[in-house]
């Protein structure tokens, strides 16, 4: 069950000025941000390597399979993870690794951004990165544009760790499109109900001079 | 009832991305790509060899034959759109949602597989236009063979 009376309350969401984003949206800076790239084929690992070096990136930390990236992880303090959904045949692959990460008390990496990559985005496919705690899904063949702008979404919203029995990894719902069927609300989504009016409705031409921009003569 | 926890972190790779300098994005977008060009002829060889290992997984009939089969479609997906095989790319990919149909569902049809194997050998070697009607007359087929092989794994599901 999501609900829960002692539960603590999710934090208010992070203000963009908070955090300073200022530049981004323009620019990229990844010269200071350590990312580990986890990926079985060598030309594949070249692609993506090639890619976050265009990027500006210059510290990359390479894997090829579960246990290298396991290993890195434990290591050092990570700022992004790309990795491919499917890695060495008779190996946990990209989802078990990313369910791993999240449960693995890791700090700071446990929360680490981490984006899965993959040949084949079937819609099960997509609900498994979902459900193992994964940022994002990007689809093969690699878009330069499409990953920068999947990175940019990270860096800009924060999203908020959530972690139960059933689930650990960034708040899956950060659409506004309310709770799942079949799912109930948190205690902390907005109320279904509406309340009753407490005033009149507007006419049309309140409206029009609500929306109308008007000229103020001093 | 299970308890949540929501925890917030701090935004580490937003401020490190923020910093003040860096690429303008454009310029970061053209030279990933400018990057990923010179690894053309690599990307090539990959979907050569994977094309090459999927007519062998073809040609045998047992489960693992039939996972290689979904595993080298993967590798191809993954480079033909990067080095101008768009549409062998495409039906790459139309091979991955069948094989994994199949797969999941216990079927399997060799003459479907074969169909996309030799559908991508010829657009390999063809030199057809991105937008030519022919590859997508032929890649529509293959669609259709697809949503084919969805219908009957639905019905051969349990329920």
């Amino acid at each position: 069950m999501w609900e829960s009376s002692d539960e603590p309350r999710a934090p208010a969401p992070m203000s963009f000025a908070e955090t300073s984003l200022a530049n981004l949206g323009t620019r990229i800076d990844l010269r200071k941000a350590s990312i580990l790239l986890v990926e079985p084929n060598n030309q594949a690992m070249d692609v993506l390597t090639s890619i976050f070096l265009g990027f500006g990136a210059t510290h990359c930390q390479k894997a090829s399979s579960f246990e290298e990236a396991q290993q890195i992880v434990g290591s050092s303090p990570l700022d992004l993870i790309a990795c491919e959904a499917t890695l060495q045949p008779d190996q946990p692959d990209g989802y078990e690794f990313a369910r791993w990460l999240r449960r693995s008390g890791l700090e700071p990496n446990a929360f680490a951004p981490l984006i899965l990559i993959s040949s084949h985005t079937s819609s099960r496919n997509v609900s498994r990165a979902r459900d193992c705690g994964a940022h994002f899904m990007i689809s093969k063949p690699l878009a330069p544009a499409v990953l920068l702008q999947r990175i940019l979404w990270i860096a800009q919203h924060n999203r908020t760790f959530v972690e139960c029995a059933a689930y650990t990894g960034p708040d899956r719902r950060f659409q506004n499109l309310g709770p799942p069927d079949g799912v109930p609300r948190r205690h902390n989504d907005l109320s279904a109900d509406v309340g009753a009016a407490v005033e009149s409705n507007m006419d049309q031409d309140e409206i029009d001079n609500l929306l109308a921009p008007k000229k103020v003569i001093r | 009832m299970s308890s949540v926890s929501y925890i917030r972190r701090p935004n580490r790779l937003g401020k490190l991305i923020a910093t003040p300098g860096g690429r303008k994005l454009d310029v970061a977008v053209a030279t990933a790509e400018a990057n990923i060009e010179s690894l053309r002829p690599g990307m090539l060889a990959e979907v050569d060899q994977a094309l090459e290992g999927l007519r062998a997984a073809a040609g045998r009939d047992d489960l693992a034959a039939r996972t290689e089969v979904y595993n080298r479609a993967t590798a191809i997906v993954g480079f033909a759109g990067l080095c101008g095989l768009t549409r062998v790319g495409e039906v790459a990919y139309n091979l991955c949602e069948l094989s994994d149909r199949y797969l999941e569902a216990g079927l399997w049809n060799a003459a479907a597989v074969a169909a996309h194997i030799q559908t991508m050998g010829v657009l390999r070697m063809a030199d057809l236009p991105e937008d030519s009607p022919e590859a997508q007359a032929v890649l529509d087929g293959l669609k259709e063979l697809v949503r084919r092989a969805e219908e009957k794994a639905a019905v051969s599901e349990p329920g």
